[in-house]
């Protein structure tokens, strides 16, 4: 399990649209989101993190796309 | 008992984030807080709030005005928690959409408790200097029972002789 996975699963239960530097750690530098086997954490926080990244971009916080 | 558990208004936590139109007096972002403030308490409770916040948009936000479109690179952001009924959701909803103000809401469900993570608190020993202080093992630590005292140039002298007769 990564570092990231061991604090998400230990300290977060709702993860925030809001948060977008925590959101970042999630992104690549063209704005994409990682998949699971880079980012490491199981299947229900990766969900949770799509939604919450989603939203951010909706609301113009994260970029849809990034050079 | 079915007739009882509709009757019943079921109170859900629901969170809207707005964005406001950048170039916006003080008087006027106050009237739109307090607007979508009101729309809210008409039919529910407000649990926690953030004031709006000028911050730079990630990309161009496009909003037409007067048949025109315009395009805002930053814009105020604020969000407001609230407890309410789903059916009066929808009204806010459909407030906020006629606000040539906002440029852009979300309404979610969410919980009461805070879902902004804290930073941890780390501590670090400071010296009066203000120099942080780094222990680094072996360093700068001396035993208990050892005192040490300057040694004099012959003293120094002698004990490198007999190191090197050995």
């Amino acid at each position: 399990m990564t570092e990231k996975s061991y604090e998400l699963q230990n300290t977060v239960k709702y993860i925030d649209y809001k948060d977008v530097e925590l959101l970042k750690k999630f992104l690549n530098p063209h704005g994409r989101m990682l998949s699971r086997k880079k980012t490491g954490v199981s299947a229900k926080h990766q969900r949770k993190i799509a939604t919450a990244v989603k939203r951010a971009r909706f609301m113009a916080l994260l970029p849809y796309v990034a050079r | 008992m079915e007739i009882q558990l509709k009757e019943d208004v079921i109170l859900k936590i629901y969170e809207v984030g707005y964005l406001l139109l950048s170039p916006l007096s003080d008087e006027k972002l106050a009237e739109e807080v307090a607007f979508i403030k009101g729309q809210i308490q008409s039919s529910g409770v407000i649990v926690t709030e953030e004031v709006p916040r000028l911050r730079p948009l990630a990309y161009f936000v496009i909003k037409a005005l007067a048949g025109q479109n315009k395009k805002y690179d930053n814009a105020y952001f604020g969000w407001i928690k609230f407890e309410m009924d789903a059916p009066a959701v929808l009204l806010l909803k459909e407030a906020l959409e006629k606000r040539e103000n906002v440029i852009r809401f979300l309404i979610i469900k969410t919980v009461r408790e805070n879902t902004l993570l804290v930073p941890k608190l780390s501590y670090t020993p400071r010296t009066d200097t203000g120099k942080l202080v780094r222990k680094v093992a072996g360093v700068g630590e001396q035993k208990s029972g050892e005192i040490k005292t300057p040694i004099s140039e012959e003293e120094l002298d002698k004990t490198i002789a007999e190191l090197v007769i050995e």
